[in-house]
């Protein structure tokens, strides 16, 4: 053989296996049951940032999560447990900005969103009474309209889906939340902040940010979303859908359904 | 023999009949006729012979073209790889994922195939070079887009196979751009290897400059280790890199002492690395003029000028009038002047 006809084969072998050990991985994820399947709407999901190009009808579709992480759980501790070197001094966070690799767990219109529409409501009726006993009152006016405000935002639009723990290992996360169409253990980049205070930084003053996968919208759905900007920040702003996404064994996800909701 | 070195042996040739006439002019040595003619048949017989098999520049005006050409064929190749990335995205949402892929592996082993059958075909590089560029590109293209339709999670991995497609076509090739590719996609690598170790995200590998030190010590022990004599210019290449994964995180780290592994204050970190910046690029002069290695000492000190008048901006922008700001550059840049000049009069045997 020649030597051209060599260096092609060993490289269109190479290419072939990458390919093939790549594809290969998505056979293994998607196999089997998936760990876990989660039917989000609108509220859950929004169309990425940084499209690489504008204004063509054809380019590809990616949805990002929106969420937020829940409260109460992120201290030293837990960052500890996930290689972060939190301190009790904020000094030495400044120095440890560094992105780690973790799982995280999702948690859909579970324990926590209850919560906060538990305390929305509460604040409303607080609001409510305050401004029966005022009504003159043009500032307890304003916080019984902004608590009105916030509960029919959290109600109708906003996120369902609160990050709620994170860990190292899926297997010790997917034991203490084993609900799989509630729960969904995910792989996130994760980055510790602190909520900045003139005093120095306690203990429950630490932030966790996540930063989830991306999802890659397939051709057969792509009209599901055709409707959707980048720029639509708000769920309210974009059309209604119900999307199944799911998360395999390798814990990478994909949309196994999409559709349109109709209001009736 | 390669264009390369057969270029090189023609620069030979018109060195010796410059020198030759001088030579005779002077009447320090003058050919028998029958010598010169057979030393003037010998070289017009070398000329043609590589004129016919191999693309070589024979005067000075070919070598201007081709000095075009290259520049052409570079921002040729870069400009199809632009299009190419653009034309995937533009219409990608065209296709079901099988096609999305078919079209990917398609077109990494299409390109693949063309800069294989022109380097048979392509006496001057010019088009392999297009083509081979354009190939890499589909490849990091095709991994790199297969990873975004079916969310897989990105991995360092993928700079494994990236470099050794690119390392294939340079040697196949003899093309140092491609060279140059698989030199970054392995230090890349390395660093994100280091960065992994040390618990971080290998995507933040940047966020430690640190990582880059052992992608360093790697590519300048590998020239010493493989001989690239049918390669010329390729060790040289490994150096260069090697230097650039050593100077940029220390210029870095000279600004940024917080992203440092050490654990001491910011301004420890930076103070150190602008001493340590000093030395390296002191010590990579003292040994590129001594193992010959030219693109050595020339990167360390060009490194050594930037941290000098990084630093010199530092402490004096501020401080000092601008017009005795720059009057003491100048007056360094005279000083050193004078340095180096002294030290090649020592070199070459004279006193300081």
């Amino acid at each position: 053989m020649s030597p051209l006809a060599r260096t092609f084969w060993l490289g269109a072998g190479l290419i072939v296996l990458s390919n093939a050990l790549a594809l290969g991985g998505v056979v293994y994820n998607r196999s089997g049951e998936p760990d876990s399947l989660l039917r989000l709407s609108e509220r859950e999901l929004s169309m990425a940032y940084g499209v690489v190009v504008e204004g063509s009808e054809y380019a590809g579709q990616v949805l990002e999560l929106d969420y937020r992480v829940a409260k109460g759980w992120v201290n030293v501790q837990k960052l500890r447990s996930l290689g972060f070197a939190a301190q009790d001094s904020s000094t030495t966070f400044r120095r440890d900005r560094v992105q780690r690799e973790g799982l995280v767990v999702l948690e859909l219109n579970g324990v926590q969103y209850q919560a906060e529409l538990a305390a929305a409501e509460a604040d409303l009726k607080q609001t409510l009474d305050t401004f029966a006993a005022a009504p003159q009152s043009a500032e307890a006016r304003q916080k019984m309209e902004m608590a009105q405000y916030e509960l029919d935002r959290l109600r109708a639009s906003s996120t369902r889906l609160y990050v709620v723990d994170a860990g190292l290992d899926g297997d010790t996360l997917r034991e203490r939340y084993p609900d799989r169409t509630r729960y969904s253990v995910v792989r996130a980049n994760l980055r510790m902040g602190v909520q900045w205070k003139p005093a120095a930084s306690a203990e429950d003053d630490y932030l966790l940010y996540a930063d989830l996968p991306n999802l890659s919208v397939p051709g057969q759905w792509r009209t599901v979303f055709s409707a959707w900007q980048p720029y639509d920040r708000s769920a309210e702003e974009r059309s209604k859908v119900s999307v199944e996404l799911a998360f395999g064994k390798r814990l990478e996800p994909w949309i196994t359904s999409a559709q349109k909701v109709e209001l009736p | 023999m390669n264009a390369e070195q057969a270029q090189q042996r023609l620069g030979q040739i018109e060195a010796f009949r410059q020198e030759l006439k001088q030579l005779q002019a002077d009447n320090v040595l003058i050919l028998e006729p029958g010598q010169r003619q057979q030393v003037d048949d010998h070289h017009r017989h070398l000329l043609q012979h590589f004129s016919t098999t191999l693309d070589i520049d024979a005067d000075e005006r070919s070598r201007q073209l081709s000095l075009g050409m290259r520049a052409a064929s570079l921002f040729g190749a870069l400009a199809l790889a632009a299009s190419l990335f653009f034309l995937f995205h533009q219409f990608w949402g065209l296709f079901s994922e099988v096609q999305q892929v078919v079209i990917l592996l398609g077109t990494t082993l299409g390109t693949f195939g063309l800069t294989i059958w022109l380097h048979g075909h392509d006496r001057s590089g010019y088009y392999t070079k297009l083509a081979a560029l354009l190939a890499f590109i589909a490849f990091v293209l095709n991994l790199s887009l297969a990873g975004q339709i079916f969310n897989i999670t990105p991995s360092d991995k993928a700079l494994i196979p990236w470099a050794m497609l690119a390392f294939l076509l340079a040697y196949q090739c003899n093309l140092r751009l491609l060279l140059a590719a698989g030199l970054v996609c392995v230090g890349g690598y390395v660093a994100a290897r280091v960065g992994a170790f040390g618990g971080g995200y290998w995507l933040s590998v940047g966020d430690r400059p640190e990582n880059f030190f052992p992608s360093a010590l790697v590519l300048f022990c590998m020239p010493l280790v493989i001989n690239h004599e049918r390669f010329p210019g390729f060790a040289a290449l490994y150096r260069v890199f090697a230097l650039l994964f050593v100077f940029l995180p220390v210029l870095v780290l000279s600004f940024w002492g917080e992203s440092s592994y050490l654990a001491l204050d910011a301004s420890a970190v930076e103070s150190l690395y602008q001493y340590l910046g000093f030395v390296l690029a002191g010590l990579g002069i003292w040994l590129g003029i001594r193992r010959g290695w030219r693109e050595v000492s020339t990167t360390c000190m060009v490194f050594g000028v930037l941290f000098l008048y990084t630093k010199l901006f530092a402490w004096w922008w501020e401080s000092l009038p601008k017009y005795l700001f720059f009057l003491a550059l100048g007056a360094i840049a005279v000083l050193l002047l004078v340095l180096m000049q002294r030290l090649r009069r020592y070199s070459a045997g004279g006193a300081l």
